[in-house]
């Protein structure tokens, strides 16, 4: 996903000619007002910049002209600023020409001009609506860097801010009836704060699942298969099971149902609470359902207490001084059968659940038991020790009392 | 039982002399006064410096230097070797004790004022075993390669930089290069185990020797003598019990950390600080402003260093050189304000 | 017993307690464990017939777990087997001859490049190396 925007970055082009030694536009307008400074100022930096683009590339115009009104004569090409309904023609000369992309960048996809326009950004734009983002909104107009440059406003760590731009404005959005609170929520989530927190650039952001130049809300139909491009196994447990059906005569999000959208917490084993958990909203307390619910939940307590109990044990064997390494190691690769076996809930079968946690419960098992055995080694120590005392002192004490006796002999 | 003693001794008496070596031994004295129980300190020494070649003999079975495998062996040797634990905590603790005993050691035989002529050269060479032993504790500390050794050598090789003219060269030097990297470690590694012992067992060779030679001072004005041998020894031995015992037991309750593994490129943790026996010299370091009269602070801090170093290694021969009345009292005011000196800052620089 | 033989006796008896005291534990130090070196530059893994074509097994390399892969083709590779991402261990998927992660859906290659999903870096290589029919895994330099 992010390649395609790597792409972006190296267009936005017209005639697409190197820029010439003396560039008269740059000249000109360096002696002009602080905006146009801004804007050279900027364009220092603009991956256009970068691989030899000038502002005649696609401002069209004569930038080997002194004259102004030669250099920026409808005659010589000169097209000026895009208004925003003209920003994707304007951009897309390049970007959308395969030809003109392969100068600069052969691996550049040439089909965002295309997507855009099946976005609802570019649905609306078509049908007259100003208040819309177009490419400058997200990539900025004169300061475009590539998606992977972390100073770019669509680096993955920016990309909220940059949505946010628009989405989180209360007013704006109001007056397309949408929420303004998703960019809040997001942060908040798991995601969020893997990608913004942890800095796990692997981490899905906005247009990880609502696509980027043909931003559109996943629809119910295909939100499972969004969701499982990284959670291959829920998706595929959820679709092999009891509940897909009956999901989809609902028409349930397949995801979102359970976890929300946005704000997508780190889901606990209280969702599977025989008494508030997620299951109640539909299956009765007495439900055979329910009460698979509740085994599940209780496996899944059963492995995460079982980790716990077991870094505390190995927590202090360490404040003991004792070298844990293969109590860590054992206690890590538990990690495993942890996520294992919350994956497995959406098989909804407590067996399969059982299955994916055994190995995690033993392991922590093996592995606070080693972390206790440590621990009760080290208290031999101590008896050994001991022992060792007793000997030096006995030791001390017979020359004590040699040296005494000597000298009682030869005063 | 006696006849084979006798006959043993025959045997390498006819060979060595060691009767002649026995009686000499015999008319050996201690004096015996209020102080006499500092002369033990340099005896325990030498016991721990036995111990350390003992222990690091043991510890060189499993230890494989390198910044791949210094880290690893050391966990190793802590976690899988039996009694593996017990062995570096103890090589580890010793190496403290026997810093802190070299300064007991050296505070009461100047206090004492034992380095006055014709002492003036076992003093030097003591000075000289001061310094071997510290260098001993600085390079045995990186051996382990983990985070704070990392930085502990980072920071304390960093001052050497600052002497002026020569001080890129000397670092690169220590180093092994620009930076702190397995080179060094290679560097410390054969100072540790080569180059340090051999210079140590020699020095203390000449200082033992030159303490025979010379016999004890105040053994005259002493009210009472004890003979060396078997006296003094028996004694001798019985401290040398109750310090390796204080070190067991050390090793036992606090059992020396190995932390995580060095790594260059993490940030330094905070807080970090050298060895205690470095720390005056350390938070003294610290305490000065970056430029004093246009020279760097760090510069001015260590020809502050270095000249203190000097004047006390050159002790007996400014002393002599003191009008008779103030003889004393210089030495009570150095030797105390050292003390009092060198206390202070360690314990500013732990607490702060 | 008179007061010189009750002193030897302590004498004789706290000198033997210490040394068995210290020789005990540095005879067991000496003793090499079986675990024998701290950070080995190879292990072995079996014998060829241990590995058909399209299977793999998970070993310790010191402290880190490697996956030892044999693909169809009969070739051997092993890699460290935990993903880049998020440290779950990865497996091999002979269906599709590559190495997957079952957590997030990270996708490898057998040369150990992160092909698809959120693995920030390639997976670490070793060398294989197949005397006789002995499989061994060596670190590469």
């Amino acid at each position: 996903m992010t390649s395609i925007f790597a792409v972006l970055t190296a267009l936005l082009l017209a005639p697409c000619e190197a820029a010439p030694a003396k560039d008269q536009c740059v000249i000109c307008h360096a002696t002009m007002g602080d905006a146009h400074q801004a804007i050279l100022k900027s364009f220092s930096r603009d991956i256009h910049r970068e691989v030899g683009l000038s502002c005649s590339s696609c401002h069209g115009g004569d930038s080997s002209s002194d004259d102004p009104g030669k250099a920026m004569s409808a005659e010589e090409g000169f097209i000026g600023a895009p208004t925003k309904a003209e920003t994707p023609k304007f951009c897309g000369k390049c970007h959308s020409d395969p030809a003109t992309m392969k100068k600069y960048n052969p691996s550049l996809p040439v089909d965002q001009e295309v997507k855009y326009f099946t976005s609802i950004h570019g649905k609306r734009l078509q049908a007259g609506d100003a208040k819309v983002a177009v490419c400058t909104n997200c990539h900025t107009a004169h300061s475009i860097r590539p998606a992977k440059d972390p100073s770019s406003t669509v680096y993955s760590k920016n990309i909220p801010q940059t949505c946010g731009k628009c989405h989180s404005d209360a007013k704006l959005m109001a007056s397309y009836k949408l929420p303004a609170d998703q960019v809040a929520k997001y942060t908040g989530s798991v995601h969020g704060r893997a990608l913004l927190e942890k800095g796990d650039t692997a981490a899905p952001v906005c247009n990880t699942c609502h696509g980027n130049h043909g931003a559109v809300p996943p629809g119910v139909e295909n939100i499972g298969h969004v969701c499982g491009m990284c959670h291959a196994h829920n998706e595929e447990f959820f679709e092999a099971g009891p509940m897909a059906k009956a999901w989809k005569k609902r028409k349930f999000h397949i995801c979102a149902t359970c976890h929300d959208h946005h704000d997508i917490k780190h889901p606990t084993s209280e969702l599977l609470s025989t008494g508030d958990g997620i299951c109640r909203k539909c299956h009765p307390s007495d439900s055979r359902q329910v009460k698979a619910a509740g085994i599940m939940k209780a496996k899944l307590d059963e492995i995460s207490d079982s980790y716990l109990a077991a870094e505390k044990s190995i927590q202090a064997a360490e404040e003991k001084g004792l070298d844990m390494a293969e109590a860590r190691d054992l206690w890590d690769g538990a990690r495993m059968s942890l996520f294992q076996s919350k994956t497995s809930v959406h098989t909804f079968r407590p067996e399969k659940v059982a299955e994916a946690a055994s190995p995690g419960i033993e392991a922590t098992l093996k592995a606070r038991r080693s972390a206790d055995e440590a621990v009760r080694e080290f208290g031999q120590r101590r008896v050994g020790l001991g022992i060792a005392s007793l000997f030096l002192t006995l030791l001390a004490l017979g020359l004590y009392l040699k040296v005494r006796d000597l000298e009682s002999g030869q005063s | 039982m006696k006849t084979l003693y006798d006959a043993g001794l025959d045997w390498l008496d006819e060979r060595l002399q060691v009767r002649k070596a026995m009686e000499w031994a015999s008319h050996k004295s201690v004096p015996v006064h209020q102080g006499s129980f500092f002369y033990y300190a340099g005896g325990v020494c030498l016991f721990i410096f036995g111990l350390q070649v003992f222990t690091g003999i043991l510890l060189l079975m499993y230890y494989r230097v390198g910044a791949d495998s210094s880290y690893e062996s050391v966990r190793y040797i802590s976690s899988k070797v039996a009694y593996g634990w017990l062995i570096r905590s103890v090589h580890s603790w010793a190496a403290n004790i026997m810093v802190l005993f070299v300064f007991i050691h050296m505070f009461s035989v100047f206090l004492m004022k034992a380095f006055r002529k014709p002492r003036e050269l076992t003093w030097v060479t003591g000075c000289a075993l001061l310094g071997l032993t510290m260098a001993f504790g600085f390079s045995g500390y990186l051996l382990p390669w983990n985070e704070l050794a990392f930085f502990a050598t980072k920071v304390g090789t960093d001052i050497i930089g600052q002497v002026p003219a020569a001080g890129p060269w000397l670092l690169k030097f220590v180093r092994g290069g620009e930076e702190v990297t397995g080179a060094t470690l290679s560097r410390f590694f054969g100072l540790h185990v080569a180059v340090l012992p051999a210079l140590l067992s020699l020095t203390v060779g000449i200082h033992l020797a030159f303490v025979q030679i010379q016999g004890m001072a105040h053994e005259k004005e002493a009210p009472k003598t004890m003979p060396f041998f078997p006296n003094f020894f028996l004694r001798d031995a019985v401290l040398w019990l109750l310090v390796l015992n204080a070190i067991a037991i050390l090793a036992v309750f606090f059992p020396w950390e190995l932390g995580r593994k060095a790594d260059a490129l993490a940030s330094a943790p905070a807080g970090i600080k050298p060895e205690w026996y470095f720390l005056a010299q350390y938070q003294f370091l610290k305490l000065l402003p970056a430029r004093i009269l246009l020279i760097p602070g760090e510069l001015w801090g260590i020809i502050v260093l270095n000249g203190a170093g000097v004047l006390w290694l050159l002790a007996p021969f400014w002393e002599a050189a003191l009008p008779d009345s103030m003889k004393d009292g210089a030495v009570k005011l150095v030797g105390w304000g050292g003390i009092a000196g060198l206390a202070a800052m360690t314990l500013w620089g732990h607490l702060s | 017993m008179n007061r010189r033989q009750f002193i030897n006796l302590i004498l004789g008896g706290g000198a033997l307690g210490c040394l068995a005291s210290a020789v005990y534990p540095v005879l067991r130090y000496m003793m090499p464990p079986e675990q024998v070196e701290a950070d080995p530059d190879s292990i072995k893994v079996g014998s060829t017939k241990d590995f058909p074509a399209g299977s793999s097994k998970i070993f310790k390399f010191g402290r880190k777990p490697v996956i030892v892969i044999r693909d169809l083709k009969g070739g051997f590779h092993a890699l460290t087997a935990t993903c880049t991402h998020l440290d779950c261990i990865v497996q091999y998927q002979k269906e599709n001859d590559i190495v997957w992660c079952a957590c997030h859906n990270g996708k490898y290659d057998l040369s150990g490049k992160n092909v698809s999903g959120p693995p920030p870096r390639p997976l670490d290589r070793f060398e294989v190396k197949v005397s006789g029919d002995e499989v061994a895994v060596v670190r590469t330099a």
